[in-house]
């Protein structure tokens, strides 16, 4: 499997918002894309996933234009757990996570044990069976994530997109959320692209880190060469110190204080 | 130990599936709605003692030709027709009612955002007002020119909001309004300036059964079984669509197909649905919340739920206006208005409370 | 608890800011509807005559045949009636001193009256919906019957306006012009008879109106007597639009009741939609409609007796929706519908 961006322009409104991205992803691995707000990281996610047409450049899929896939199709190669969930309240988490099957279920049919049985894998990789009868009016922020997970899990697509995941979660959670994407890509080889604000996490759990700055495509490849003085200095403006954790030869970076 | 658990979550969620206990409450609402039915043919401005009533239909069924002709034309050829259209008319506005809450995501949404009443007016006022006469041959030219003028200030909406491939909803609803306040305006003004026909008007405006017929129920299934089955088979993806447009994409649904079939079926049923019956409000803003509030927001179940019981209310409706004064009709219209204001408050206080249980 | 009251407080203030508004909603109902009758005292202060007008048929004739002694047959009065007053149905008193030359008639029987009279050159201004008789055709139209143009009459300078409803009365008084407001008729056409003779008098041609009046009263009687000596029995209906009929308390309902046939909307007040059932199984004789489509097409109606019988029609004219002169024609052309092989008992006594 592999998913190519080629050329990718996209302007607004006349403005400039990505300009000659070019990345190439495959499966079993995990991408962070990491850069200021506004430099571009959910505008690429919403361009491999459809939402978003670009100005010029092509998304290929297995060297199929993306645009020739329908969008059934579409939905089963690539999921998507966007940044902002609204969900209406008085669905209840079952019934969220099972529209996850949508593109397996055709047009007549409502669904099959076989769909039910999915269902419950994904919430129970996911820790949710205890609040699948639940309402999602009465659910906490980050099981209302996990949910949100599990709805984009229960695509079974190889491609997963999460825009995001962690920003609005505490300690615990991001590292559960985390941890499930380290094992979908060990066990299941789904190839994980995730946008992140925390450097020394991206550099714990990412495979290559993609790194925006003002839209253009600055600079890719693993933490250890991407994640430099340098290159921090430069796309965030300021200084840090970086050390290496000895436990799992990862990196920790820790921002100087003025 | 996890197998176990596994059955067990399937078993109890088979309801996702296939609700049994809401497809037992849509069969008890259709055996309600028959029986009601039922009553309502019984009761009338005209007294027909049951008894008699029973032996007309016997004899009907049996093909004797019956000494009371009287009762015979009152029961066959005005309230059998009657009561069937209500229930007809009531169905199709629960069912776009429920049908455009879910499009809109909004649960104010009525049978008439988008312009549909203001057209249908405009057409039956000019039709009524002109030197055109009312029948042409066998055809009724009224409710053509309501449909007519329904369905264009639609399409005209729909044309406004239809940029670059994609249907823009909110543009949709805003371009109903402007639509639907110029309608309501040039409606206004064919009114005023032609005062002898202002009563057949607002007979028409404000709705009524009174002139009922079998064929008006003919014709209006034609429009009502059709977009029922499209709305129902696209009733799962509504509920998808609850989790906004960008979503529902991701999750395969092609939204566009959606938008534009729902709102095509929903706008064709209550256009066909008024055109022979004028405006009646409240049914198709009442009937999904009743639903919604004791079966949910599964939009499987509240299109159907909500389709039977705005035609229960609907025939109770027309019951109350056409025996409430005795001899003279009340418009169906006044009714449902009169009762469904505070109704739908008493809904709205009572739901507040249920929300934040 | 303080925080209550103070909400208290305030919800009452809000409340009592509205109730201000209510007055004036009060003050501004119209009195369209109410089934008063109108008081009407023609006062002369020259004490000649003194005429109490009230709901006594016929009245007219005793008061003929107590002035005809003085009368002479020509047009114009010799007797001067001037100055006298009318009170109107605001209850305002309007005088007239002489008889007026430019009159702005926003009503079709007082049109049609004062042409019956002769003198139609005097109407400036009429409304929309006056097609009878053809010389009004010139008359300019200022407005329909509810949205009087009041510039136009301004303009049209006239030295009496007469109106039918009381919705304008205090803008053209402002104007600072003469209004007589006498309310349209609802029920009890006697008073038609009235009406003529009191723009018989403020025309100053109370002779001739005091004979239109005579022949009027003339043809009533012989239609009574006529239909008395028939002693037919039928039941009718009349459709004016969509199925709403005429019950009782209306002129229609009066003009039936002088014809002798029995109203199948007998139980409904003024005008008000019937139930087909109620048609059906009431099963009128005849059926007065303004389309006969409505009712020969409708299979609800085809075993009724006036369907099938033939006997659904349309009024030859529409004397019988203007309290005027015509009024009796209409009577008239409806006796000749209801008693068709009587025609010519009716047509003998013209």
């Amino acid at each position: 499997m592999v998913l190519e961006l080629k050329n990718i322009n996209l302007s607004y409104h006349d403005k400039l918002i990505l300009s000659d991205i070019n990345l190439k992803f495959s499966k079993g691995e995990i991408v962070g894309l990491v850069g200021q707000n506004g430099s571009g990281k959910t505008s690429i996610i919403n361009i491999i996933n459809g939402i978003q047409k670009p100005s010029s450049g092509i998304i290929l899929y297995n060297d199929k234009n993306i645009n020739r896939i329908s969008i059934k199709n579409r939905s089963k190669f690539i999921s998507v757990v966007p940044q902002k969930i609204n969900f209406p309240l008085d669905y209840r988490v079952i019934d969220l996570v099972f529209m996850g099957r949508n593109p397996y279920i055709d047009f007549f049919h409502i669904g099959t044990n076989k769909d039910l049985e999915i269902t419950y894998d994904v919430m129970k990789m996911t820790n949710i069976v205890e609040l699948s009868e639940k309402l999602i009016s009465d659910i906490s922020g980050g099981e209302l994530q996990r949910v949100s997970i599990a709805m984009a899990l229960n695509q079974r697509a190889p491609v997963l997109l999460l825009d995001e995941p962690t920003s609005n979660l505490d300690l615990v959670h991001q590292i559960l959320v985390l941890n499930l994407l380290k094992k979908l890509k060990t066990n299941h080889n789904i190839c994980v692209l995730l946008s992140m604000h925390d450097l020394t996490l991206a550099s714990k759990y990412c495979d290559r880190i993609v790194m925006l700055k003002n839209g253009v495509l600055f600079s890719e490849g693993s933490p250890e060469d991407i994640l430099t003085h340098q290159n921090i200095e430069n796309v965030f403006g300021i200084r840090v110190r970086i050390t290496n954790d000895p436990l799992d030869n990862s990196l920790i970076v820790i921002p100087e204080v003025m | 130990m996890i197998n176990i658990n596994k059955k067990i979550f399937i078993q109890s969620n088979k309801n996702y599936l296939y609700d049994k206990f809401k497809v037992y409450w849509i069969i008890f609402l259709c055996l309600l709605l028959l029986i009601i039915s039922g009553i309502s043919v019984c009761i009338g401005s005209v007294n027909i003692p049951v008894l008699d009533l029973i032996n007309i239909i016997y004899d009907k069924i049996l093909g004797n030709i019956n000494p009371n002709s009287n009762f015979d034309v009152i029961i066959f050829k005005i309230r059998i027709p009657r009561v069937l259209l209500a229930g007809v008319v009531g169905f199709a506005l629960g069912m776009s009612g429920s049908t455009y809450q879910g499009l809109f995501r909004n649960n104010l949404a009525d049978p008439y955002l988008i312009g549909v009443a203001s057209g249908a007016a405009l057409g039956a006022t000019i039709i009524i007002v002109s030197p055109i006469p009312l029948y042409f041959g066998v055809i009724n030219l009224l409710p053509l020119g309501a449909f007519l003028g329904s369905i264009l200030c639609v399409m005209l909406a729909y044309l406004i909001s239809y940029q670059s491939d994609s249907l823009t909803l909110t543009t949709l609803l805003l371009a109903g309004i402007a639509i639907s306040s110029v309608c309501g305006a040039i409606t206004a003004l064919l009114m005023l300036s032609s005062d002898p026909n202002i009563r057949p008007v607002l007979s028409w405006l404000f709705g009524s059964f009174t002139s009922a017929r079998m064929e008006h129920v003919l014709l209006v299934l034609i429009y009502i079984i059709p977009s029922f089955l499209f709305i129902l088979s696209f009733s799962k993806f509504i509920n998808i669509l609850q989790l906004g447009e960008d979503h529902a994409i991701l999750l395969g649904v092609n939204v566009e197909y959606v938008k534009k079939g729902l709102i095509i079926a929903a706008s064709l049923a209550t256009a066909g649905a008024v055109s022979f019956c004028g405006l009646i409000g409240f049914v198709g803003l009442i009937a999904p919340h009743m639903v919604r509030l004791i079966w949910g927001t599964d939009y499987r179940y509240l299109i159907p739920l909500s389709s039977i019981v705005g035609a229960i209310l609907l025939i109770l409706a027309d019951l109350v206006a056409r025996t409430i004064l005795g001899a003279s009709e009340l418009p169906v219209g006044l009714v449902t208005a009169f009762c469904g204001g505070p109704f739908f408050l008493f809904i709205l206080r009572y739901q507040r409370k249920y929300r934040f249980k | 608890m303080t925080v209550l009251l103070i909400s208290f407080l305030k919800t009452l203030l809000y409340f009592s800011l509205f109730m201000i508004f209510i007055p004036f909603f009060v003050s501004c109902n119209f009195e369209e509807h109410t089934d008063k009758e109108p008081n009407k005292y023609i006062t002369d202060s020259l004490s000649l005559k003194t005429k109490v007008i009230n709901e006594e048929p016929g009245f007219f004739q005793e008061t003929i045949s107590e002035v005809s002694g003085e009368e002479s047959t020509v047009q114009e009065e010799i007797v001067n009636l001037y100055p006298f007053e009318i009170i109107d149905s605001s209850g305002e008193s309007i005088e007239f001193k002489k008889p007026p030359d430019r009159i702005v008639a926003f009503d079709a029987a007082a049109l049609e009256t004062i042409f019956t009279l002769g003198k139609g050159e005097k109407i400036v201004g009429t409304h929309d919906f006056v097609s009878y008789p053809p010389e009004a055709e010139n008359i300019i139209r200022v407005g329909g019957a509810f949205n009087m143009n009041i510039e136009a009459i301004i303009g049209l300078n006239p030295d009496l306006v007469f109106v039918f409803s009381d919705q304008n009365v205090g803008n053209l008084k402002n104007a600072g012009l003469k209004v007589l407001y006498i309310k349209s008729l609802n029920n009890d056409f006697s008073k038609i008879s009235d009406e003529i003779i009191m723009w018989g008098m403020i025309l100053n041609v109370e002779n001739k109106a005091k004979e239109i009046v005579l022949d009027f009263e003339k043809r009533l009687n012989n239609i009574e007597t006529t239909v008395k000596n028939l002693n037919i029995n039928q039941t009718i209906f009349q459709d004016v639009g969509d199925l709403w009929s005429p019950g009782r308390n209306t002129l229609m309902d009066d003009v039936f009741a002088l014809l002798n046939v029995s109203n199948i909307a007998l139980d409904v007040d003024g005008y008000a939609q019937i139930s087909r059932e109620i048609i059906v199984d009431r099963n009128p004789d005849l059926i007065i409609t303004l389309d006969r489509d409505t009712i020969t097409k409708d299979p609800a109606f085809n075993e009724i007796s006036a369907v099938q019988k033939n006997r659904v029609y349309i009024l030859p004219s529409n004397a019988l929706s203007i309290g005027g002169p015509r009024f009796i024609n209409g009577i008239e052309e409806l006796a000749l519908l209801i008693y068709p092989e009587n025609a010519d008992l009716f047509l003998k006594n013209n």
